[in-house]
């Protein structure tokens, strides 16, 4: 992780600045202070909202290989088998899992697909218990 | 909770030899409250468990105000903990400013005094989606701007020894389908610690066995 830059454009800032993740219990909050010590912007995720990550998709990428891996090689040890899973994730999978997440978020934002903006009718809406209120 | 009439109304049905059904029945309890009760009665004469202590522990809970308070603001703040283990709730209690470290109540009776302050498990449902639809628009208008290639995202992920077996091929006519079983070959549990970004796919990854467990959690 890099430190963020106070004050500096989102297209001025070098990569891997801000950290992203759930709210899971284990996770914990002095690991929080000492990464905030360090420069990185936390970012967490709103509750039950795993459809915003692009790790989710990753996982279920990385459970595959890790069968396909023990069907077609059993004699590879264990943890190799689940290294060789996660290398074996292409980098542009991942950019597409990135970019499925960022549709899905513009998709919870009315300014972008309410009626009369540039996104309308683009993106498949969302289910009617999910649909924020119109502006 | 049953109040102590209905209590001595189920003792006296039972001395008037009353079948169990009917006693149940008119008393609105179950059976095996209206066991206890008599037990208890035949016991040491009271339909309490002790009768030095009667019913004070949910009492304490009902009416020890603070508490009620408290747990007041943390069901209209937070009321999606409410879905998780119980114990979530006790520990953000007692990081509450006036907290006593010996809240008046346990898991079980926890369920009775959310409904005496008037939240039943629709209403926490419905100010638990509230939230959450209000969290997510707000983390999305915050993440928007942010480029894809300033983001890490972290998270862990466990994956049971069952589930790195997948079996193929067709099942013979006539026989149950292997691949849909369970396969019973011991495997060693894996958590994986994982942080990806855009630039680089896999950013960081740690591969940790671990034992045998009921659910990700533990």
């Amino acid at each position: 992780m890099n430190g963020y830059v106070p004050g500096a454009l989102w297209e001025d800032q070098p990569p891997h600045r801000v950290l992203l993740y759930d709210n899971a219990s284990v996770h914990n909050p002095v690991a929080d202070e000492i990464l905030t010590l360090n420069g990185a912007l936390l970012l967490h995720l709103p509750p039950y909202s795993p459809n915003l990550s692009s790790i989710e998709p990753t996982f279920a990428d990385y459970k595959r290989n890790v069968r396909d891996l023990t069907y077609h090689h059993p004699e590879l040890p264990d943890r190799l088998t689940h290294v060789l899973a996660f290398a074996s994730i292409p980098l542009a999978t991942t950019q597409g899992h990135y970019r499925e997440a960022r549709r899905e978020l513009w998709r919870h934002l009315p300014e972008l697909t309410g009626p009369g903006r540039p996104l309308q009718g683009v993106l498949p809406p969302l289910p009617i218990e999910l649909a924020p209120p119109q502006p | 909770m049953f109040p102590l009439a209905v209590r001595w109304q189920v003792i006296r049905n039972c001395q008037r030899g009353l079948p169990w059904d009917s006693i149940v029945l008119h008393a609105g309890c179950s059976l095996a409250e209206a066991h206890e009760w008599w037990e208890n009665f035949q016991h040491h004469g009271s339909p309490w468990g002790d009768d030095a202590i009667h019913d004070r522990h949910a009492d304490a809970a009902r009416f020890n105000a603070p508490f009620l308070r408290a747990l007041d603001g943390l069901v209209r703040s937070h009321p999606e903990i409410f879905f998780r283990e119980l114990s979530s709730i006790f520990k953000r209690l007692a990081v509450l400013p006036d907290s006593d470290e010996r809240w008046p109540t346990s898991s079980s009776s926890l369920g009775e005094v959310l409904r005496l302050i008037g939240f039943s498990v629709k209403k926490v449902e419905r100010l638990a989606g509230e939230r959450s639809l209000a969290l997510v628009v707000a983390h999305c208008r915050l993440s928007r701007h942010i480029p894809d290639r300033c983001m890490v995202v972290a998270d862990e992920t466990h994956i049971h020894g069952e589930a790195m077996i997948r079996l193929r091929g067709r099942s013979l006519v006539g026989q149950p389908l292997e691949a849909l079983a369970p396969d019973p070959r011991p495997r060693q549990r894996f958590s994986s610690i994982v942080a990806i970004s855009h630039n680089t796919g896999i950013l960081e990854l740690t591969v940790n066995e671990v034992p045998p467990a009921q659910c990700g959690d533990d």
